[in-house]
């Protein structure tokens, strides 16, 4: 226990030394948000990974391999191609690009310039003010779990130290600050992860072997008996697709893979890091490392998380998700049960690292959504941008502390934390994405396509995750407490849409309302924005 | 792949190609297609992700030294709003 201690307070040292170097480099606004466009492509990259990956993708969604199995492969294919390639490829040259011409600092800034709506700005900045605290508050939790199950202490404490640490060092670094210990803790991640799956692999005889082992677990009668309720769901074992079209079919690809998956393309707090390098040559630079280190990360966690049912059934004879007692504890319980304790200590600050950058990363934009967006640029406020960020920063913080807190009373068999990350995944793809896909490539897009994307996208995803889709609906309680149901369509004949992710229903929509709207503003030869201000846009594309 | 019976009944299935890769029942003794994997789906997801960054890597290194050509202008245009924005701040 010394020796953990003595490890994590010298981590949180070298933590905290990065915040000051970065506190002390932030004498501007644009230092403050967009890390004065200068940052070096291999911190970009990882301070992108960083972000991306975090308690949530590790324990949340190693978690749901753990239960659903390696389907959630999925997603690691998806977050490199889309997340990674895609993302830097063909969205960050053009939003650093045009970022640049227009000097944005934030995403709904971007978004705002390039449509001249100050509108959108402030809508942007609502959406991401009032429902990325349930993502933050999903990053919590993992991080709170963890070290409530690793150091036996209870989860209102390890919680409040938690929040604690990370609040103090965005709240003096800004984005240099975040990005400096965002590489850091990539590093550290890095390592963690590739011991991990080396300790994974190798005691269970090797790659073949573990997964042989994994795929004959289902034919154990013990096991059915066991994971009587998933297979009644659809499920046919940790190294199949569940059966098509059933409700596990429906989470797995539905919620867990197209709703992260897509999701990350319209991240606010992604996207800014575009707009921090100076050029191309550094985005084509970070695609590098940013594949290798997304595979190691979410690719191991989630192999890892499947592989754990041979472990937990091998020693106590039952599956992952029982002997774990909840979805979010597999992880947890399989670092501190099977794994060497030395390397506990790693994995500790593996996930603290990877909680505390996304986190970091969290809170700068929740701040800057206040702040900036909604504060300085959409209600015209006066005052400093820093100050005023800084307040908007302390009051998400104290919004996800308290919702991560109020998880503890959520069905635990839940995937949680899996659940409240693709949640605002999908609601930041349906609401921004095809406002965002034309801002950088459709020179014609009417601001009003733009506008009416945005509102359906948004007001869609929240009908539907608060009425319609169940696993939310459910857990969210507005819908029975007016019409007595989890779910509107729950005993009816649309009783499969409870199955189908927000996502899969709001983004065509909201592709749907601006790419009608950009057609009619055609066939009327109108325009809303005017040639001069596109030809700025577009500078030197 | 399959035997005549279940292969009818799979082909039936409205869900014929996500069932596809794992046969007919849900539990039959399954043939290791790759790596212990029986399931072709997952197969292709596993190796899916490792192309992918391969895909990276490839498309990183070949483009390393490309994408820098405005680099300067943009340095002294930067450079110039981060001077008025100082003047801004110092006026506030």
């Amino acid at each position: 226990m010394i020796y953990t201690i003595i490890v994590t307070l010298v981590y949180l040292f070298a933590i905290a030394y990065l915040g000051f170097i970065g506190y002390r480099q932030t004498k501007t606004t644009g230092d403050y948000l967009v890390a004065g466009r200068q940052i070096h492509p291999l911190i970009m990259a990882l301070s992108y990974g960083a972000t991306f990956i975090s308690t949530s993708a590790i324990v949340g969604f190693g978690g749901a391999a753990g239960t659903l199995g390696m389907g959630v492969l999925w997603l690691t294919f998806l977050n490199i191609f889309f997340g990674i390639f895609i993302a830097f490829v063909i969205f960050g040259k053009r939003t650093r690009k045009i970022g640049h011409n227009l000097d944005a600092h934030t995403f709904p800034e971007l978004l705002s310039v390039r449509y001249r709506s100050r509108f959108m700005q402030g809508f942007a900045g609502i959406v991401i003010f009032l429902f990325m605290p349930i993502y933050t508050a999903a990053v919590i939790k993992g991080a709170a779990d963890f070290i409530q199950s690793y150091f036996a202490i209870p989860f209102e404490i390890s919680l409040l130290f938690f929040v604690a640490i990370v609040a103090l060092y965005v709240w003096m670094g800004g984005l240099k600050g975040v990005m400096y210990t965002d590489a850091f803790q990539a590093v550290i991640m890095f390592v963690g992860m590739v011991l991990l799956l080396v300790f994974t692999y190798s005691r269970l005889g090797g790659v073949t072997e573990a997964h042989q082992q994994l795929t004959d677990l289902i034919n154990h009668e013990e096991v059915r008996q066991q994971a009587a309720k998933l297979i009644a769901g659809g499920f046919r074992g940790w190294t199949a697709m569940p059966e098509g079209g059933s409700p596990i079919w429906w989470s797995l690809v539905s919620t867990i893979v197209f709703g992260v998956g897509i999701g990350v393309l319209a991240q606010p707090q992604l996207v800014v890091r575009f707009m921090t390098v100076r050029s191309n040559r550094e985005l084509n630079r970070a695609v590098v490392s940013g594949g290798i280190f997304i595979l190691m990360m979410t690719g191991v966690a989630f192999t890892v998380g499947a592989l754990s049912n041979v472990y937990f059934f091998n020693s106590t004879g039952k599956i992952a998700l029982f002997a774990a007692g909840a979805n979010d504890s597999i992880i947890p319980e399989y670092i501190k049960n099977y794994i060497p304790h030395w390397f506990g200590t790693l994995f500790l600050l593996t996930l603290l690292a990877a909680a505390m950058s996304t986190l970091s990363s969290q809170f700068h934009t929740m701040g800057t959504a206040a702040g900036r967006d909604i504060y300085e640029k959409s209600l015209g406020g006066k005052g400093s941008t820093i100050i005023i960020t800084r307040f908007g920063m302390l009051t998400t913080v104290i919004l996800s502390t308290l919702l991560a807190w109020l998880t503890r009373h959520l069905d635990v068999s839940m995937a949680i934390i899996a659940v409240g990350t693709a949640l605002f995944f999908g609601l930041c793809a349906a609401s921004f994405l095809p406002a965002y896909i034309g801002a950088l490539y459709i020179k014609s897009l009417p601001r009003a396509a733009a506008k009416w994307g945005m509102i359906s996208g948004f007001t869609l995803s929240t009908f539907w995750i608060f009425f319609i889709h169940e696993k939310e609906s459910s857990s969210l309680q507005i819908c029975r407490l007016l019409t007595g149901k989890t779910s509107l369509v729950k005993d009816t004949s649309l009783a499969y849409l409870s199955m189908i992710d927000p996502i899969f229903i709001a983004l065509p929509v909201s592709s749907i309302v601006t790419f009608a709207i950009w057609i009619a503003y055609r066939a009327m030869n109108k325009h809303d924005l005017d040639e001069s201000h596109i030809d700025r846009c577009f500078k030197g594309m | 792949m399959f035997d005549s019976v279940a292969g009818r009944a799979l082909r039936k299935d409205k869900h014929f190609w996500i069932n596809f890769p794992v046969g007919g029942g849900k539990f039959r003794a399954r043939r290791n297609l790759m790596l212990g994997i029986p399931d072709v789906w997952i197969v292709t997801a596993y190796l899916s992700c490792l192309a992918a960054a391969g895909l990276c890597v490839g498309y990183g290194l070949k483009n390393w030294n490309t994408g820098s050509e405005n680099e300067m202008q943009q340095v002294v245009e930067e450079e110039m709003w981060q001077k008025s924005e100082n003047e801004m701040d110092e006026k506030m």
